[in-house]
């Protein structure tokens, strides 16, 4: 199941899309690029996050502290879009 | 005391609304249609917490002691009285008793144990009150000075609590996560013969079968996963060393050619001897050879002298390192040739003999070390030997000397007195291009030691972060489900992750091509794979359009086939019918 729920920090439910995951040099862990959505809107956000797994083989996802990393993703980001669109 | 009254009022007041959103939110939950509503409780309760957390809680219980010792002191104080007024308006017989205040009061016969109960109840809470209320007296607020706990986390300059820098998973090497992976896995494996673990199901692993329980499969897929990506990235690593080594000794070859090619190219170059005019030249007869000043013969030679120097100076250093390092364990090599005599047999105890274990690999890379160094060494010297050789043959000796002219006297030459031998352009440009090979041969190992040491791609990455463009970065779309809890909430700081705000329409969009490249994946891709499977996409599309207008075109051209047809049909019935009417109305 590639939804999910989750709560912002202003304690609002919104609904989280996994869009696709990958991985960078600089880092080993995985990271899943996910949209998040309104319930009730048609507002959403392109978001990032690490991609975990727990004990029973389940995934979550935690936020990314390190600057150079998150700056690193957003830029495969953008370059993965790029070649989407522009092939 | 009256603030503290009304900050605890507040209190009580945000426990017992906290309560009744609880309640609700627990009544709404699963319930996706009234989601405007659980937000808003949610963000309610959010604002309750953070008004909860401000306040004291050693203070806050203090208070409550307080509050309830002073709420039964005055319901006792209430009984006494009611007893004291009943007893005043009866007419039955009264007795005396001590109050309180140790005060004589008239009760009447059938309250006096009540009332002598509800005293002694009295004096028990006035202790009790005082005591809290003593605690109290110097306490102004309930709140607390601190920042709430939740506003600290959202500060980004509020240093957090450091852990102890134990090594986590995630700093380990590759070859030690292999070996933690292996070790669960087998901890897995193992966990099949203990009692109670259910159902049990059989695994192939390394092409044998186990059995484990069915409850852990999932996380024996996921353990397997992760290995096999981490056994590639060993083997893709140990194979880049390979290459380099391999790079190296294709380098050393070509210097080695290089090398060869220059010494034929001195043997080629005639140096006819010169034409020695007189007064010019200075002929030693005792040492019988001839020097000349010349300029470039001296200039080229030496030019050449200085190349073979440096080549030397850079050999002769890995040799030179070699020795350092044995001479800082103070072991020295001697050059010593051994004879044994001949039909004896020599024997010796290997245990007692043996210094140090060394590992076969240690052994053989010393050799090869030692036998590379000594062949480019002697090599060299061997192509200088023969320079010098040459030179002798053609009686030239180039001197040392150091060239002092006086300071404000001009020097006169005639060139045509000095000339010596014509060089031809080529051979001057067959001997430079030489010399540029040896050059950029230095320069290519310079390049793979820099591959070897992984600097060059750190450096290109930190370029890029400062350039928009993505053509160098480095990443890999990883094949994967992803499987969430279904009862499951994450929290998200989207102001920090969040990368740009966009359209659910824009995210359909961005999400069908990696949607048709995850079901056509069959492993990690990288980027330029990407860009490959997007072009292939594309093209796929366009072919389905093409199809697509091809069909729509066809059924417009059977619609327009039927239709001219029927026409032409009611054309034709409407002639006959209109021929055969005027015939009848003819005749």
């Amino acid at each position: 199941m590639e939804e999910f729920t989750i709560i912002n920090e202003n304690n609002e439910f919104k609904k989280g899309k996994v869009i696709s995951v990958f991985n960078i040099s600089n880092s080993n862990r995985e990271i899943v690029l996910f949209s998040s959505e309104d319930f009730d809107s048609e507002n959403a956000n392109l978001q990032i996050a690490y991609l975990n797994i727990d004990a029973d083989g389940y995934n979550y996802i935690s936020q990314i502290d390190d600057e150079k990393v998150l700056k690193e993703a957003m830029y495969i980001v953008k370059d993965m879009i790029e070649v989407i669109n522009n092939g | 005391m009256n603030s503290l009254f009304a900050e605890y009022n507040r209190y009580v007041q945000l426990i017992s609304r906290k309560n009744m959103l609880d309640s609700r939110l627990s009544q709404l939950s699963g319930n996706s249609d009234n989601i405007t509503e659980i937000n808003e409780i949610a963000s309610e309760l959010g604002e309750i917490s953070t008004e909860v957390s401000r306040y004291n809680t050693v203070l806050l219980e203090k208070v409550n002691q307080y509050f309830n010792a002073n709420k039964e002191f005055n319901r006792i104080c209430g009984e006494l009285r009611t007893i004291e007024q009943l007893s005043k308006k009866s007419k039955g017989e009264k007795e005396s008793v001590l109050s309180a205040e140790n005060k004589k009061k008239e009760v009447d016969k059938e309250l006096v144990d009540e009332y002598r109960k509800l005293v002694e109840e009295k004096k028990k809470y006035r202790m009790m009150q005082l005591r809290p209320y003593q605690k109290l007296k110097e306490v102004t607020t309930l709140l607390s000075k601190t920042e709430p706990a939740i506003d600290r986390k959202n500060d980004e300059n509020v240093n957090d609590y450091v852990l102890p820098d134990l090594p986590s998973y995630d700093k380990l090497s590759n070859k030690e996560k292999i070996n933690e992976l292996e070790k669960y896995v087998q901890r897995i494996f193992d966990s099949a013969l203990l009692p109670g673990q259910g159902k049990k199901v059989i695994v192939n692993y390394n092409g044998e079968k186990k059995t484990i329980p069915e409850k852990y499969k999932g996380r024996l897929n996921e353990a397997l996963i992760q290995l096999s990506s981490l056994r590639k990235i060993d083997t893709k690593k140990d194979n880049e060393q390979e290459v380099s080594n391999s790079e190296t000794e294709e380098l050393n070859k070509k210097l080695d050619s290089v090398l060869d090619e220059i010494n034929k190219d001195l043997y080629g170059i005639k140096i006819k001897p010169p034409e020695v005019p007189k007064g010019k030249f200075r002929i030693n007869k005792s040492e019988s050879h001839v020097t000349t000043k010349n300029k470039r013969v001296v200039k080229k030679i030496s030019e050449l002298l200085t190349k073979f120097n440096n080549i030397d100076k850079r050999l002769t250093l890995s040799v030179l390192r070699l020795e350092r390092k044995l001479l800082d364990k103070g072991i020295t090599i001697k050059n010593k040739t051994i004879n044994f005599k001949k039909g004896i047999k020599q024997k010796y105890n290997s245990s007692k003999c043996s210094v140090r274990k060394v590992t076969n690999v240690t052994k053989s890379k010393f050799k090869r070390e030692i036998l590379l160094a000594g062949n480019l060494v002697r090599k060299v010297h061997l192509s200088a030997l023969k320079l010098e050789r040459t030179l002798l043959d053609k009686g030239i000796i180039i001197k040392n000397n150091t060239i002092k002219f006086k300071e404000g006297v001009k020097q006169k030459y005639t060139s045509s007195k000095c000339f010596v031998e014509n060089v031809t352009k080529s051979a001057k440009n067959r001997i430079a291009s030489k010399y540029n090979q040896v050059k950029n041969f230095f320069h290519d190992k310079k390049i793979v030691l820099e591959k070897s040491k992984n600097v060059g791609l750190q450096k290109a990455m930190e370029e890029v972060y400062g350039e928009s463009k993505g053509k160098h970065l480095d990443y890999r779309i990883v094949n994967k489900t992803v499987r969430f809890k279904n009862n499951m909430c994450y929290r998200v700081n989207e102001r920090k992750s969040k990368i740009c705000e966009i359209s659910r329409q824009a995210i359909d969009k961005i999400k069908e091509p990696f949607d048709r490249l995850k079901y056509n994946m069959k492993a990690d891709i990288t980027r330029e794979e990407l860009e490959r499977e997007i072009a292939l996409i594309k093209i796929e599309n366009a072919v389905k359009k093409q199809q697509l207008f091809k069909t729509k075109t066809k059924k417009m051209g059977g619609y327009v086939a039927s239709g001219t047809l029927a026409v032409l049909l009611t054309i034709i019935i409407a002639t006959i019918v209109f021929v055969l009417v005027g015939n009848i109305v003819n005749k």
